[in-house]
C-alpha cells in the first residue's frame, strides 16, 4: 500500500477518463460535481435535513484534518475533537466579547495553532499509541479546564453561542448555516486535495510509511510531523467554529474522548488517506443515528451501531472508499459520484 | 501520619487493581499485538451478570460469581476468535475501531438485558476491618494486594520458567517459526485470551465490591491501565506493572494534597511530562508500540 | 502554486454561485414548509391552530436519556408520561383530541438533545414540549426552543439558568440546586447548630450551585464549610474520605451520581468515618435506596416530589391510577413523568386556542395549582419558577420517611 494508491482513488473514481495532472478540464469537472452535490440539500431537503447536512459539512472539515494527520502522516490523535473544542470555545469567548464571526475565525486559527504547537513540539519523538496517549491527556486537561472555568466557558452546563451573522445570512437558520459552512468545507477539501500533490504531501506519506526510511532519504521527519499536526489542528479549530455557529450550543461532552474516537472512526470507516473517505466518514457518524431514528428504532442505534461498526471495520478494512474502489474495478462504471457528500 | 498512611494504602490498593488489570492487557498484547478497547466491558459482564444472578435470580453468590467469570472468559475468547484474528495485518488503529464497536455493543446489550442503574455488590471483605498503627485496613485491601502479588508472580514464573512460557514467547516472537517447531499457536493464543478474560473478571468483581456495579464503571480503570501500559511499555513486564501501582499512589496523593479536582490534571500532566522528558533510547527501544 | 491558486478561485466562484441559487430558493418556497417556525407564540390568537394539532390529535414531545449512563431516569420518566397520557386519552383527551406524546432519546448529551428537539419541532411538529429529564441535555436544546418560541412545560432540569425571569419559554416546576441546598441546610440549622459542615459535589456548575446554596444558608452563622469537588469516574474515594475525616464535619452533604455516592459512603465507612449525611433529591429514588440504603441510614434527602407513601389524597389517587394503568407500583421517576404530563395536559385544557401563544397564556394563569406530587405550582408573567420549595425526607431502613412535606424558602 503505497502513497500513490492512497491518494488516487478520488481521482480515479471521479473521472477516470481524464489523465492525471492535466489541469483545467478535470478541475472544472470536479468543481462541477462538487457544486451539483452541494446544491442537493438546499434544493431537495427540508429544514431538518439541511441542518444535518450543515453538520456533515462541519464534521467533514474535522475529518479531513484528522485524515491529514492520521491517514497521510500516520500519527494517531485522540484529541481531534478536543481541538474542535478549542475552536468552539474560542468562538464562544470571542462572541461573548462582541467580536463577529470573521474575528472569531482569526482567533480560532491562532489559538488552534498555539495549542497544536504546545502539544506537538514536546512530543516529536513519539508516535503510535504513545502519541495517542499524549493527545488523550491533552483532551482530558482541556475538559478539566472547561469544567473549572464556569465564568469564562459556561462549565459543565455548556454555553449557548450567538449565531453567525454574515450580512443577511444568519447561521441559526439551517439553510443559511449550510451555505456558510459550504465555503470553509470547499476550501478545506480543495486544500486537502492539493496537499496530496505537494512536496509536503509526499513527505507526509513517507513519514507514515516509515519514519526511518523517510529520515534516510532526507525528509525532516520532525518538521513534517509538526506541520501535519498544525494543519490538522487548524482544520479541527475551523470545524469547531462551524459547529458552534451551526448548533448554537456547545458543551464539554461534544468534545470528549468519545467524540475524538468517533472522528477517528469516521476516518477509518470512510477510508484513511483519501479525501472522499473523510467525507463519507463524516456523513456516516453524523447521519447513522438519524437512519435509526428514521426507521423508528432510535433505541436500537447503540446496539446495532456498535455491531455494525465492528463488522464494517472487519469486512471492509479500507473503508467505504476501499470497497467502492473494488466495485469500480469490477464494473468499470463511473457512477460512484452521487455517493459523495450525501 | 495516620492519614498519610491511609492515603498510601488506598493508593496502593487501587494501583494494584490497575496493575492486575494491566497484566491482562499485557499478556494479550504480547501474543496478538493488539489493544482491546472492550476489555473493561468484558470484566463488567462478569460483575454485572453475577450481580443479576444472585440479586435478581436468587442464585447463591458463589455460583453467580462463577457464572459471571465464565461469561467473561467466553466473551473475551470470542472477541479474539470472531474479531481480532480477522483484522488484516499492517493497519494501525483498526483494532481500536473494531473493539470500540464491541465496546458499544456490550454496553448496550448489558443495559438492555439488565438495567441502567448502579447497584451495590457483595462486599467481599470490604466491611471487615482492623486498625493498624492508626490506619484502617479492610480485608478487601488485603485480598486485592495479596491477589495481585500472587497473580503477577505466577504469571512471571509461568512465562519465564516453564516450557509453556517459552512456547508462548516463541509464538509471540514469530508465529510461523513457532508453528514449525511444533507449538500449537492457535490453542495458545485462545488460552491467553481466555486467561485475560479471567483476569478482567476478577478485577471487575473486586472493583465492584469496593465501589458499585453498573454498565460503565470499568472504563476509568481501563484508561488508567492503558496509561500505565503506555508509559511503561506494553512489551515489557515489570516496568508497566510498577508504573500502574505508582499511578494509583500518585493519583491518591495528588487528590489528597491538592484537592479532589486536582486528580485529573495531575495524572494527565504527568503523562505529558513523562513521555516528553524520558530519554529517547527509552521511548524508541524495541518494537514501536502500535495499536 | 499556480494550480492551487486556480483551484481556490474556481471553488470560491462556484460556491458564490451556489450562494446566489440557495438564497433565491430561501425566499422562494421550500423554507416555509415547517409551519413550526410560526412567530405568533407571543400573544394568543384564539382562532389560530398551532402545529401538531389536528381534529383528533395533539402532538407533544420531548427528549430524555433512554440509553447510556443517564438512562435510568429517562426511562422511568417516559413511562410515567405515557401512563398519564394513556389514562387521559382513555377518558376522552383534551378539547376533544387525544394527546400523542413523542419521546426521543438524547443519550444525556446536549448536542443530541438539540438535534432530537429539532426533529420533534420540525418533523414531528409538536405543539409544546412536555417535560423532560436531565439538566445538561435539556439545556442543550434550550437556545433552539427559545429561537423557535416553543414553550417547554415542567422539564426536570434543575439549573440556575432556568426559572424565575430567566428563560421565557421554559416553565420550570422544580427548584434549582442553589435553592435546594439552601433549604436543606436551613432544615439542619433549625434542628441544631453544627460547628462544621462539608459538601462533596460533582465538579462544575452542579457542585458550585450546591455550594452557593449552602453558603447562603450559613452566612454569618460562623459555621465552617469544606467543599470537595469530585469528578465522575473516580476510582479511589479514600483520599476524599480521608480529607473529610480529617476536617471532621458533623454533617456531610452530597450531590453526586448514585454510583459515586455509594462509592464515597463505602470508602468513608471503610476508614471508620460516619458523620450525619444529607443529599440532593436524586437519592430519594427507590433504586438508590434499594441499592445503597444500608450505607445511607438516616441520610437527609431533599424531596422534589412527594413521598409515594404520602397520605395526601392526590398522591394516593396517583398511585392507584398508575397501578391501574401499568399493573405495577410507580417509582419516583414514574411520578415525575406523570406530573410533567399532568401539567402539560392542564395547560392544554386551559388554553383558549390550540396554539403556542395561547398555551403560554394558559400557563401564566397557574396559581398554586395542586398536583399533590409537586409543591403548589405558580407561573405568571415574567415568572417561570413554578415552585420554591422542597420536602425533607430521611432514609430509615429501606424506607424514605417524610420529615417535612414542603419546606419553602420564604422564612
Amino acid at each position: 500500500m503505497t502513497g500513490t494508491t492512497m491518494t488516487r482513488p478520488r481521482r480515479g473514481g471521479k473521472n477516470p477518463t481524464v489523465g492525471k495532472g492535466r489541469g483545467v478540464p478535470r478541475l472544472l469537472t470536479r468543481v462541477a460535481v462538487f457544486a451539483v452535490i452541494a446544491a442537493v440539500p438546499p434544493l431537495l431537503f427540508d429544514d431538518y435535513w439541511v441542518f444535518m447536512s450543515a453538520q456533515v459539512l462541519a464534521f467533514a472539515v474535522a475529518t479531513l484534518g484528522l485524515d491529514i494527520l492520521y491517514g497521510r502522516t500516520g500519527q494517531m490523535s485522540l484529541a481531534h475533537a478536543s481541538f474542535m473544542g478549542v475552536g468552539a470555545y474560542t468562538t464562544y469567548v470571542m462572541a461573548t466579547n462582541g467580536y463577529g464571526p470573521a474575528m472569531q475565525l482569526a482567533a480560532v486559527i491562532g489559538v488552534a495553532l498555539i495549542a497544536a504547537l504546545v502539544v506537538s513540539v514536546p512530543t516529536l519523538r513519539l508516535s503510535g499509541m504513545r502519541l495517542a496517549l499524549v493527545t488523550l491527556a491533552f483532551g482530558e486537561l482541556l475538559a478539566w479546564a472547561i469544567r473549572n472555568t464556569t465564568d469564562l466557558t459556561g462549565g459543565t452546563q455548556g454555553a449557548s453561542v450567538d449565531p453567525f451573522l454574515f450580512g443577511r445570512l444568519d447561521s441559526s437558520e439551517p439553510l443559511h448555516a449550510y451555505l456558510i459552512a459550504l465555503v470553509p468545507a470547499a476550501i478545506a477539501t480543495a486544500f486537502a486535495v492539493h496537499l496530496g500533490r505537494t512536496q509536503l504531501g509526499r513527505r507526509m506519506l513517507a513519514v507514515r510509511d516509515s519514519e526511518l526510511a523517510a529520515e534516510s532519504v532526507g525528509v525532516a521527519v520532525a518538521r513534517t510531523k509538526v506541520t501535519a499536526f498544525l494543519i490538522s489542528a487548524v482544520y479541527a479549530g475551523v470545524a469547531g467554529w462551524l459547529y458552534a455557529g451551526i448548533t448554537g450550543f456547545i458543551a464539554p461532552p461534544d468534545f470528549d474522548l468519545f467524540a475524538s474516537v468517533y472522528l477517528f472512526v469516521a476516518v477509518v470507516i470512510g477510508g484513511a488517506g483519501t479525501v472522499l473517505g473523510a467525507w463519507l466518514g463524516a456523513s456516516y457518524v453524523v447521519l447513522m443515528p438519524e437512519v435509526f431514528t428514521l426507521a423508528g428504532q432510535p433505541n436500537l442505534y447503540p446496539i446495532v451501531g456498535g455491531a455494525l461498526l465492528a463488522i464494517v471495520a472487519l469486512v471492509v478494512p479500507d473503508g467505504i472508499v476501499g470497497l467502492g474502489r473494488n466495485v469500480w474495478r469490477r464494473i468499470r462504471g463511473v457512477r460512484g459520484d452521487e455517493e459523495e457528500s450525501k | 501520619m495516620g492519614d498519610l498512611g491511609q492515603i498510601l494504602l488506598g493508593g496502593v490498593t487501587t494501583g494494584s487493581l490497575y496493575a492486575l488489570f494491566l497484566l491482562g492487557v499485557l499478556i494479550v498484547f504480547q501474543v496478538s499485538k493488539s489493544m482491546n478497547f472492550a476489555y473493561g466491558q468484558v470484566g463488567m459482564i462478569a460483575a454485572f451478570s453475577a450481580w443479576f444472578f444472585y440479586s435478581e435470580q436468587g442464585l447463591p453468590v458463589p455460583v453467580a460469581l462463577m457464572i459471571g467469570v465464565l461469561l467473561a472468559v467466553i466473551v473475551n475468547s470470542a472477541i479474539d476468535f470472531a474479531a481480532i484474528r480477522r483484522i488484516p495485518a499492517g493497519r494501525p488503529g483498526l483494532d481500536l475501531v473494531v473493539t470500540l464497536g464491541i465496546f458499544l455493543l456490550i454496553t448496550a446489550v448489558m443495559q438492555q438485558l439488565i438495567d441502567a442503574n448502579a447497584h451495590t455488590f457483595v462486599s467481599l471483605g470490604a466491611d471487615t476491618r482492623t486498625e493498624v498503627a492508626g490506619v484502617v485496613v479492610s480485608m478487601s485491601d488485603g485480598i486485592v494486594i495479596g491477589l495481585t502479588v500472587v497473580t503477577v508472580l505466577a504469571a512471571y514464573l509461568l512465562l519465564n520458567r516453564t516450557s509453556l512460557g517459552t512456547s508462548l514467547r516463541a509464538s509471540a516472537e514469530d508465529a510461523g517459526i513457532a508453528q514449525a517447531a511444533g507449538v500449537n499457536v492457535r490453542a495458545l493464543r485462545t488460552a491467553t485470551w481466555a486467561v485475560a478474560g479471567l483476569i478482567a473478571a476478577v478485577v471487575a468483581i473486586l472493583v465492584a465490591s469496593r465501589l458499585s456495579v453498573d454498565a460503565f464503571y470499568m472504563t476509568p480503570f481501563l484508561i488508567k491501565a492503558f496509561i500505565a501500559g503506555m508509559i511503561g511499555g506494553l512489551d515489557r513486564f515489570w516496568l508497566p506493572l510498577v508504573v500502574a501501582v505508582a499511578l494509583g499512589v500518585y493519583e491518591s496523593l495528588a487528590v489528597y494534597l491538592l484537592g479532589a479536582s486536582a486528580g485529573t490534571p495531575a495524572v494527565f500532566l504527568l503523562i505529558i511530562v513523562v513521555l516528553a522528558l524520558v530519554p529517547k533510547r527509552f521511548v524508541n527501544e524495541r518494537n514501536e508500540v502500535r495499536a | 502554486m499556480r494550480l492551487k491558486g486556480r483551484l481556490v478561485v474556481a471553488t470560491l466562484a462556484s460556491t458564490c454561485m451556489l450562494f446566489a441559487a440557495g438564497c433565491g430558493n430561501a425566499t422562494g418556497g421550500s423554507k416555509s414548509s415547517a409551519g413550526s417556525s410560526g412567530s405568533s407564540a407571543n400573544g394568543c390568537d384564539v382562532k389560530e391552530i398551532g402545529p401538531g394539532v389536528t381534529d383528533s390529535e395533539i402532538r407533544v414531545g420531548t427528549t430524555m436519556p433512554l440509553s447510556g449512563s443517564g438512562a435510568a431516569g429517562g426511562l422511568g420518566t417516559k413511562e410515567g408520561q405515557e401512563a398519564y397520557y394513556a389514562k387521559l386519552n382513555a377518558e376522552g383527551g383534551v378539547q376533544g383530541r387525544k394527546i400523542k406524546p413523542i419521546i426521543l432519546d438524547d443519550a444525556y448529551d446536549p448536542s443530541t438533545a438539540q438535534k432530537q428537539m429539532r426533529q420533534l419541532v420540525e418533523k414531528e411538529e409538536i405543539l409544546v414540549v412536555s417535560g423532560g429529564e436531565g439538566t445538561p441535555n435539556f439545556l442543550g436544546a434550550v437556545p433552539y426552543l427559545d429561537r423557535k418560541k416553543v414553550p417547554a412545560i415542567a422539564p426536570y432540569a434543575p439549573s440556575d439558568e432556568l426559572g424565575g425571569d430567566k428563560n421565557q419559554h421554559v416553565f420550570m416546576a422544580t427548584v434549582d440546586y442553589i435553592q435546594e441546598f439552601e433549604i436543606l441546610t436551613d432544615y439542619v440549622l433549625d434542628q441544631e447548630t453544627p460547628k462544621k459542615m462539608a459538601l462533596v459535589g460533582v465538579a462544575g456548575n452542579v457542585g458550585d450551585n450546591a455550594k452557593l446554596g449552602m453558603e447562603k444558608a450559613l452566612e454569618g452563622k460562623g459555621i465552617e464549610l469544606l467543599y470537595v469537588p469530585e469528578t465522575p469516574g473516580t476510582t479511589d474515594f479514600t483520599p476524599i474520605a480521608t480529607q473529610l475525616k480529617q476536617f471532621d464535619a458533623e454533617y456531610v452533604f452530597l450531590i453526586l451520581t448514585n454510583a459515586d455516592t455509594g462509592g464515597l459512603l463505602q470508602a468513608m465507612s471503610r476508614i471508620g468515618y460516619t458523620p450525619k449525611t444529607g443529599a440532593w433529591a436524586g437519592m430519594s429514588d427507590d433504586s438508590y435506596i434499594k441499592e445503597f440504603g444500608a450505607l445511607s441510614q438516616d441520610m437527609l434527602v431533599a424531596l422534589e416530589t412527594s413521598s409515594l407513601e404520602s397520605d395526601n389524597p392526590l398522591v394516593k389517587q396517583f398511585v392507584a391510577d398508575f397501578t391501574a394503568q401499568t399493573g405495577k407500583a410507580p417509582s419516583k421517576f414514574n411520578q415525575l413523568g406523570w406530573v410533567q404530563a399532568q401539567l402539560t395536559a392542564e395547560a392544554l385544557k386551559r388554553a383558549e386556542g390550540l396554539n403556542r401563544g395561547c398555551v403560554v397564556e394558559a400557563l401564566e394563569t397557574f396559581e398554586n395549582f395542586e398536583t399533590g406530587i409537586l409543591p403548589p405550582v405558580t407561573w405568571g408573567k415574567g415568572d417561570r419558577a413554578g415552585v420554591d420549595a422542597v420536602g425533607i425526607g430521611q432514609i430509615k431502613g429501606d424506607k424514605l420517611v417524610v420529615l417535612e412535606e414542603t419546606k419553602s424558602l420564604q422564612k
